[in-house]
């Protein structure tokens, strides 16, 4: 309970002081239990409690307070994280992703970044040690290898929590890990050192796109597993590719409510068909309480 | 006797320090002046190149940048840690900063509204116009120290060798 809290503190910390307070002030069970914060430029911040959005307080959240949590999220330093908000978010310290909404700047048909920010969300990143035991042994093959894993459910339902799970477990066991954590989210690297518990030989490669990301560690550390979160575009399937050509397992996860409706997105339909993945796990959230499906591909 | 000797020597050696003193202040300008260069320039490399957030950049140039710049780093870093926002931070550094005119530290205190805001490209763009503005500015300071300078010492030595002819 106090580590889930300290992260929840910790999460905190980029919030606006006014609207932090209240937020610090919330009852233990309710902080455990949290899962983002939403700031609406006009309305009250907002925590997602079990399922549903609880008011913080009466505070009208203005454009300056949102501005605020972007510069609180990026240390004031907007060059560093600029590839990121053309994306659309900001990973604060401790590996909390912060969604932005308001206006795009957009050149030669692309984002470049965005301006009058009018909603932030954000995501506390938490490790649930343990939460993948029982899995492991059926995402191994016989000799204890892992096997390539999808892992599916709609957003915020764990599945990047259970993917850093399974990169610890088998790390832990002893097997070379890389995590490309395009976001920071995984491992949530600070000054080189994870601040997630991803396992002892594990490397971690962040902010790099996930292609090229699977290329450099591929020739450089030489892994046995690659570890990549929420897969979806024509690139991501090139970048799977590359990985399994190699000889290396893929653990992946991407949005999906179930195998049948990742089968309709173009983009994933060909790697599932390329035997890069052998199992699927399917989370399912019922009320907060979460089970895992586990299916052969 | 002894006593006006003392007292001749005492007003040569003082005015002699006061001019010594005058001259190195030219000398203190040029070397805050040289580091402040030194250090934006590397700022600039850490911030466009390879996109350094601010913290880890105020804590290098803290402990890394030469002594005439590196009070200048470490209040910056020190305010950032004590909770300022950067702009606030930048401000209260350069308003601290010692031996620079007041058109330098102009030239610094502009960059409080770009640093970390805005993209690498703008931010050295500006970075350069600072840095070029501070070396304009080195250049008087090294013209200034090579006239000046020598004139406050001999002006001091000379007027302290006059007063004591006078006294004595």
């Amino acid at each position: 309970m106090d580590k889930l809290n300290d992260k929840y503190d910790e999460a905190a910390k980029v919030l606006p002081e006014e609207i932090r307070a209240h937020a610090l002030f919330l009852p233990d069970g309710d902080k455990s239990a949290a899962e983002e914060f939403r700031l609406r430029c006009g309305r009250p911040p907002t925590a997602l409690i079990r399922g549903v959005e609880k008011p913080l307080c009466d505070i009208r959240v203005t454009q300056s307070m949102l501005e605020s949590v972007v510069s609180a999220a990026s240390s004031a330093s907007r060059h560093s994280v600029a590839e990121c908000l053309k994306k659309g978010f900001v990973t604060a310290p401790g590996g909390h992703r912060i969604g932005l909404c308001g206006t795009a700047v957009v050149r030669d048909g692309r984002i470049e970044s965005i301006r009058n920010v009018s909603s932030v969300c954000v995501r506390i990143a938490r490790q649930i040690i343990g939460v993948s035991n029982g899995l492991i042994e059926r995402l191994s093959d016989n000799a204890g290898r892992p096997l390539g894993t999808l892992i599916i459910s709609p957003p915020g339902d764990g599945k990047t929590t259970l993917l850093r799970d399974l990169v610890r477990a088998f790390s832990t066991r002893g097997v070379r890990t890389a995590v490309i954590d395009e976001r920071g989210e995984i491992a949530a690297l600070s000054r080189g050192e994870p601040q997630f518990d991803v396992g002892p030989y594990t490397d971690v490669l962040e902010l790099a796109p996930r292609a090229e990301a699977v290329a450099c560690v591929l020739r450089s550390m030489a892994p046995r597993l690659i570890a990549l979160d929420e897969i979806c575009t024509e690139t991501d399937a090139e970048a799977v590719g590359t990985a399994v050509g190699s000889g290396a397992s893929i653990i992946a996860t991407a949005h999906a409510s179930s195998m049948e409706e990742l089968k309709h997105r173009s983009a994933l339909r060909g790697i599932i068909s390329s035997g890069a993945f052998k199992r699927c796990v399917a989370i399912e959230n019922k009320s907060g309480k979460r089970t895992y499906r586990i299916g052969d591909i | 006797m002894i006593l006006k000797i003392f007292g001749a020597a005492t007003v040569v050696v003082c005015c002699s320090l006061l001019g010594i003193r005058c001259a190195g202040a030219y000398s203190r300008r040029v070397k805050t002046l040289r580091a402040l260069v030194g250090t934006l320039t590397v700022a600039r490399s850490e911030i466009c190149d390879l996109l350094s957030p601010m913290p880890e950049l105020l804590e290098m140039l803290s402990k890394t940048a030469p002594a005439p710049a590196r009070s200048f780093w470490r209040d910056c870093d020190a305010a950032v840690r004590a909770g300022m926002s950067f702009p606030e931070a930048w401000t209260y550094a350069a308003e601290r900063l010692a031996h620079v005119d007041q058109k330098s530290r102009d030239v610094i205190l502009a960059l409080a509204s770009v640093m970390g805001r805005y993209d690498a490209e703008a931010q050295r763009d500006e970075l350069t116009r600072a840095v070029n503005a501070l070396e304009d500015a080195l250049r008087e300071a090294e013209a200034e120290r090579a006239s000046g300078g020598r004139t406050c010492a001999a002006l001091g030595v000379g007027v302290g060798v006059m007063l004591a002819i006078i006294l004595v």
